[in-house]
């Protein structure tokens, strides 16, 4: 059990250190522009001068759950199916060559 | 020394289908709402942790022997799933600076931050992609574990 609990520690431990390498991303001269940009849209937004968008009618139910689910879905699986495709091709390839 | 528990493929594959199906339920804000989205994205943390537990053997085999021959496979998985272990903090920490219910709930004062709400946007998107690739990578081991299952069953 102590191992696990040791393990558990050095997996947070290290997440820590690279959450920690991160946090001056924040305070950089772009991250600030960037909130800078934000917060004048945002400004426009609410005075109403902002780039005009066509009201879109909101997503069904089923549209809600199923939209993003198949983003998930082409997102991951196509990339691991390319993956598996290179892998075999790799593998044919080896094994027609040593032949 | 206390030696480490072995752990059964049958228990690696069980975390691993819970992982992923918790990841496609987390990476779905627009279906669940924000303020879910947070609370379980907080869940979703321990599982991430217990499947990089599960795996210290191999984790930790790799590592050490990294800079020693290895096979160009096992390199490629190594280098990836550091790759997609430092995306996965940056999209944890970025969503806690982003928060915009589940930290509010506990610092009144908390403000979300426009930058890192962007940026946990991106890379979160990001990181499906790298994790079907990983997916893909473990392939053979995901089919293997899946057939001894069935045969056990």
């Amino acid at each position: 059990m102590s191992v696990l609990l040791r393990r558990f520690a050095i997996v947070l431990g290290v997440s820590v250190l690279f959450s920690l390498a991160f946090a001056p991303l924040g305070s950089t001269e772009r991250a600030a522009k960037h909130r800078h940009k934000r917060a004048e849209q945002r400004a426009a937004g609410q005075r109403g001068d902002g780039p005009k968008k066509a009201p879109r009618e909101p997503p069904s139910a089923v549209g809600r759950i199923a939209g993003p689910l198949i983003k998930e879905t082409v997102f991951m699986g196509v990339p691991a199916g390319l993956v598996v495709l290179f892998a075999f091709g790799v593998r044919r390839l080896r094994s027609r060559t040593s032949d | 020394m206390a030696t480490p528990p072995r752990i059964s493929t049958r228990t690696k594959l069980a975390v691993d289908v819970t992982l992923l199906l918790s990841l496609m339920v987390v990476s779905a804000p627009q279906a669940t709402g924000i303020g879910l989205h947070e609370w379980l994205s907080v869940l979703f943390v321990p599982v991430f942790v217990v499947h990089l537990v599960l795996n210290w053997d191999w984790i930790a085999r790799v590592y050490r022997r990294f800079l020693k021959p290895l096979g160009a496979t096992t390199r490629i998985n190594a280098v990836w799933d550091l790759l997609i272990y430092g995306v996965m903090v940056f999209v944890f920490f970025s969503g806690v600076l982003a928060s915009r219910a589940a930290l509010p709930a506990f610092l009144t004062a908390f403000v979300p931050d426009a930058f890192w709400n962007d940026l946990h946007h991106v890379t979160s998107n990001l990181l499906l992609p790298l994790l079907g690739i990983h997916l893909g990578l473990h392939a053979k081991w995901i089919v293997r574990a899946i057939r001894a299952r069935k045969e056990s069953a």
